[in-house]
């Protein structure tokens, strides 16, 4: 018979044999699928099989646009109307755009790491700083901050990130980071009097620095249990080890685990408030192995140990996620999920959220509520808004201009709750209330922040204001003025300095760019327009009725353009009819949801 | 596949942490027991409809607060020592109350309110089917009134389906105030949110009157809608297009939705209620204010730096204010009771600040009543509180408690739907079991001590609201077959504590 240590020997031999199995378990991806390429693990496939490249072509044209943008979605952003569909066809909205995002441009794009320094300006851009770029006098220019934050700047930089970022391993990171620290398997659990915001701040940035540094899920559960986190948390042995049991492989009603386990852990404690919550240990370590789990532990380690090599933990961490990501399929179908994804033996938690992310269950078959993030952002991104600088202080704090979206109103809190959020967005009358009011009156209406970018507004041109090109047909008294004018120009233009005259030529190309679209809105007629504004808000056109009622009451309002019999807006109007459409649409309950597909 | 074999299969793949999320899955375990327990509930009308008032102390509370009887030998046994005025008397300087509560912890609040016949205390709550101490199953189980943590609805829920099976007699009749069930306003209410006390019975389809809806401590009101210049023709629009296959579809959304406008109006009417002053009560003794006045405007005021006075005064008001309100859940954010560390600098504290607003509480409904000036009777209104279990008696390395069975009901108020002498008493007696300086120690109810399981404190609810078997609506087969009885109210009370 073993001695208790040869036992426990044996035991970490066997936690490592596993790990090093699941570690050397990896093949090379398959590039022709739309489906992420696996980093580690095998191609999943069965519940989780990848939609296909030719799967995602074959789709209908609005259905393409669809499951753009309900990944995008997920992933807190989005893809405007103008960007996918040609709108200067012969008959706009009628085909996808040569440069427009495929999925499978998605999935190359996510696995891109950015360049250090873009991720630098990038930040640069979001919080304000010191800029590379020098002034006329050799100075180093101050970037203006995009965002305004406050005390909770770790839960607020992250979603800032998300927003700003391009597509990228990146904003990625950030994003699994996010939903990871809001589950029960690593939330930080600020609500407790044990955790504050640092504790926030060194989960995410453990999170995401493991995450980037391709850390298996075991090495990360491993390190994050030994974590003072993870004790201010779970804050006596008993509690801890219960909690570890429960949160990372599902085992409920271990009592008989429980105090051995404890037994283990005795050596650690957490120190009270006054001494700073800090983790010690006790001098007075456990000396007799204890079985647990079927394994002889002697310490807190040998126990987290054993708990990070456990078999169930990866189906365990599936779980949690599957219930997230396919809320609204029966239990069967979740199981049948998480056994699809176990099976594919994935390593990182990578590995599993492009299993999820690309799943043809996931993009065509799931209909499941937005939360709050999934609706608002994604929004805002398609509306082109140009983004609250309080945005995210409303989202986090409820502080600011924008303080109606506070997600705690929502009984969404970010990082908060002491066994993270639920798998179900709350949608009880109150925090459903809240969301409504925040998604309709802080974005959808606000018209300020969206009609030009939108195309609904013709842009202001910059000063100085380029001269219009000269017609052919011009006079010698029209060429004579436009020569002057022409002259007036470059001499305003010659005036600014270096810094100016850059920032000029940026936003020259921005009105280029909005002014094209607008003239290609302006061109559009009611039932287009009406389509255009569907698409942005709920990705599909509208039907004959909501069509027909829209139009009369655009009619009855004014806002059609009787010299055209009505089939185009009145000059100036496009905004209006966009508010009145944003509106209706704001109050679809579908709007709410990401949608199924079949 | 049936239950248990899906149960098993799902904890091998870890889905047994995830039980909340299960619920609401339509088809998964039909709980066809829903409608049969309905009949099986035997429901006569009651005389008087009750208000319940459930304040759930998420994380699980010690009992110590209101049971120091046993500290002799819990100190003895523990890992680490307590101090030691929690083994004398208040008399004599210690923390020992007449009925053996915690002084500081609110047992003064609790002596007030026993003297006052608005409190009795259960000590032996006491889990000992489906023995767990982990948090999930003890909250669902405790706020549904259930084992069948999976498929059974929130006890709200079944109050309202029990409600609803027993229309015909309720409807119109004199408990309801001569209303029909779909006139009454915010019958049931949530101040914390989504709750499981209102998790739906995935096959019994609520009416929509009859659902939870949550308000905020503040009767704040998102409902209202800015820069609504359209809303007539915009909502007519709707009102074609999202159909009933729409509502089936986007069911919660849809709902929120059609909910929106009627609750605007009424959120701005409690706000009203709720800015108007508390009761003014009686002066204690010639000249002697009761001490829970403000001293400037001599009404009633819950105590300020309280975290849970706002909390309480809005569910106290909004029962007080609007009879219709049946059932309404108080809980979550009120303060975290897994008191594994540093429990003596946290938990008395914080046990004191329940207590005493649940005295101020008890005040604000009595000085509401009609024999006091007040528009109706209010001895209809019960506060039931509890938590998700009891906590280890042994203090451990971290200055804390960790997960036990044994806890508290403190029930207050309702003089009215309960039998005679329900009110003013302890009951209950503990010892305590477990290995000396382990950390493993626990009271238990002591031989022939009078005992209950979580799910009496449901059974209990629903026989007020009329189930006269209310233990058909805690059962289920596979788990708890014979159901759970309501608590025995008419038990005799403890003695006073010697010390």
């Amino acid at each position: 018979m073993k001695t208790g240590y040869e036992q426990v020997s044996f035991s970490r031999i066997m936690i490592w044999a596993t790990v090093s199995w699941m570690l050397t378990a990896c093949e090379p991806g398959s590039p022709q699928l739309g489906g992420a390429s696996p980093l580690s693990g095998k191609p999943a496939s069965g519940r989780v099989a990848p939609l296909s490249d030719a799967a995602f072509e074959g789709l209908p044209l609005d259905d393409q646009y669809r499951v753009i943008n309900k990944l995008m979605a997920t992933l807190f952003t989005g893809l405007p109307v103008a960007e996918f569909y040609a709108l200067d066809a012969t008959e706009p909205l009628s085909r996808r755009r040569q440069d427009a995002l495929r999925l499978s441009d998605i999935r190359t794009q996510l696995q891109l790491d950015l360049q250090a320094e873009s991720r630098q300006q990038y930040d640069r851009e979001i919080a304000g700083g010191t800029s590379t770029t020098m002034d006329d006098d050799g100075q180093a220019l101050e970037v203006e901050p995009m965002f305004h934050f406050d005390g909770n700047r770790p839960k607020q930089m992250p979603l800032a990130r998300m927003f700003h970022y391009p597509l990228s391993r990146d904003s990625f990171s950030q994003w699994m980071a996010w939903h990871l620290a809001n589950t029960i398997l690593f939330s930080p659990a600020e609500e407790i009097d044990s955790a504050d915001i640092t504790d926030v701040q060194n989960i995410f940035r453990r999170l995401d620095l493991g995450i980037m540094s391709g850390q298996s899920i075991r090495a990360m559960v491993a390190t994050h249990q030994n974590s003072v986190q993870n004790w201010r948390r779970f804050r006596s042995p008993e509690d801890n080890t219960r909690e570890m049991m429960e949160i990372y492989l599902g085992l409920f009603d271990r009592d008989a685990d429980v105090p051995l386990a404890s037994q283990a852990c005795q050596d650690l404690y957490l120190t009270d408030e006054s001494d700073g919550y800090k983790l010690a240990y006790t001098d007075y370590p456990n000396t007799e192995a204890v079985l647990v789990l079927d394994r002889y532990v002697v310490n807190c380690r040998d126990f987290y140990d054993v708990v990070a090599g456990h078999p169930l933990l990866i189906p365990r961490v599936a779980s949690v996620l599957v219930d997230y990501f396919f809320a609204g399929h029966s239990v069967e179908d979740r199981l049948a999920i998480t056994r699809s994804i176990s099976d594919s033996q994935p390593v990182t938690f990578e590995d599993i959220f492009l299993a999820i992310l690309f799943s043809e269950t996931y993009l065509l078959d799931t209909e499941r509520a937005r939360s709050f993030e999934e609706g608002f952002l994604p929004m805002a991104k398609r509306l082109q808004w140009d983004a609250h600088p309080d945005l995210f202080r409303g989202m986090i704090s409820g502080n600011g201009g924008l303080s109606r979206t506070h997600m705690t109103e929502m009984g969404w809190p970010s990082m908060s709750f002491k066994l993270g959020r639920v798998a179900s967005i709350p949608l009880d009358s109150l925090s459903f209330g809240n969301y409504h009011k925040a998604l309709r009156e802080s974005l959808m209406l606000d018209s300020r922040r969206w009609r030009t970018a939108l195309g609904v507004q013709q842009p202001a041109q910059p000063s100085p204001t380029p001269v219009e090109p000269l017609k052919a047909d011009a006079t010698a008294r029209e060429i004579a003025s436009h020569q002057s004018e022409l002259a007036a120009y470059h001499q305003a233009v010659s005036e600014l300095s270096d810094e100016e005259r850059a920032l000029h030529q940026r936003e020259l190309a921005a009105y280029e760019i909005e002014a094209e679209l607008y003239r290609h809105i302006d061109d559009l007629t009611i039932p287009q327009l009406v389509d255009y504004l569907f698409l942005t808000a709920v990705q599909r056109r509208a039907s004959v009725e909501e069509r027909r009622e829209l139009i009369n009451l655009f009619y009855a309002h004014g806002h059609l353009d009787a010299e055209y019999a009505n089939a185009f807006a009145r000059a100036g109007r496009q905004d209006d009819i966009a508010l009145i459409t944003l509106d209706y649409l704001s109050r679809l309950p579908e709007l709410y949801y990401l949608p199924r597909l079949r | 596949m049936n239950r248990r074999d899906f149960l098993r299969k799902a904890s091998l793949l870890g889905f047994g942490a995830t039980a909340p999320t299960l619920f609401g899955v339509p088809g998964f375990v039909k709980p066809a027991w829903a409608l049969q327990s309905m009949d099986d509930a035997d429901f006569i009308l009651p005389e008087v409809m009750p208000q319940v008032i459930n304040v759930f102390l998420y994380g699980g509370p010690s009992e110590l607060a209101g049971n120091l009887t046993n500290m002799d030998l819990i100190n003895r046994n523990s890992q680490n020592p307590y101090p030691e005025e929690l083994r004398r008397s208040i008399d004599d300087g210690g923390q020992v109350t007449r009925h053996g509560f915690w002084a500081e912890a609110g047992g003064l609040a609790m002596e007030d309110m026993l003297a006052s016949g608005d409190l009795s205390v259960y000590r032996t709550i006491n889990r000992r089917k489906n023995n767990t101490r982990a948090h999930r199953p003890s909250v669902f189980s405790s706020l549904k009134g259930s084992l069948a943590i999976e498929a059974a609805p929130g006890m709200g829920s079944t109050i309202a389906a029990l409600m609803h099976a027993n229309g015909s007699q309720l409807n119109g009749s004199a408990p309801l105030r001569g209303k029909h069930m779909n006139q009454l306003v915010l019958p049931f209410v949530s101040f914390e949110g989504s709750s499981t006390a209102f998790v739906r019975d995935p096959d019994g389809q609520l009416p929509l009157h009859l659902r939870g809806l949550s308000l905020d401590e503040q009767f704040d009101n998102p409902y209202t809608r800015g820069r609504n210049d359209h809303d007539l023709e915009l909502e007519a629009l709707i009102a074609k297009v999202v159909d009933s296959s729409q509502r089936i579809r986007y069911q919660q959304v849809a709902e929120g939705l059609e909910l929106r406008r009627t609750m605007e109006q009424l959120i701005g009417e409690l706000q009203s209620a709720a800015d108007s002053p508390l009761p003014s009560p009686p002066p204690i003794a010639p000249g002697v204010a009761d001490p829970d006045t403000d001293p400037t405007t001599g009404y009633l005021a819950y105590p300020a730096n309280n975290r849970f006075s706002a909390r309480i005064k809005a569910a106290v008001t909004l029962a007080v204010e609007n009879q219709d309100s049946l059932f309404i859940t108080v809980g979550g954010g009120l303060g975290g009771w897994d008191d594994h560390a540093s429990a003596m600098e946290d938990y008395v504290p914080r046990m004191n600040q329940v207590m005493e607003a649940l005295r101020v509480a008890m005040k604000h409904i009595r000085y509401a009543d009609i024999s006091h000036g007040g528009r109706r009777r209010t001895d209809n209104i019960v506060i039931k509180v509890h938590g998700d279990f009891g906590r280890n008696v042994n203090l451990n390395n971290s200055q804390g408690w960790d997960h036990g069975n044994n806890q508290n009901l403190y029930t207050l108020g309702g003089a009215a739907i309960r039998p005679n002498r329900a009110l003013g008493k302890v009951v209950g007696r503990t010892d305590v079991s477990g290995p000396a300086n382990q950390n493993r120690q626990y009271t238990q109810p002591a031989d022939g001590s009078y005992e209950a399981e979580p799910l009496a404190i449901a059974s209990t609810l629903y026989k007020y609201f009329g189930a006269q078997n209310p233990q058909a609506l805690t059962r289920d087969a596979e788990q708890n077959p014979a159901g759970d009885a309501a608590i025995n109210e008419t038990y005799p009370p403890e003695p006073p504590v010697s010390i």
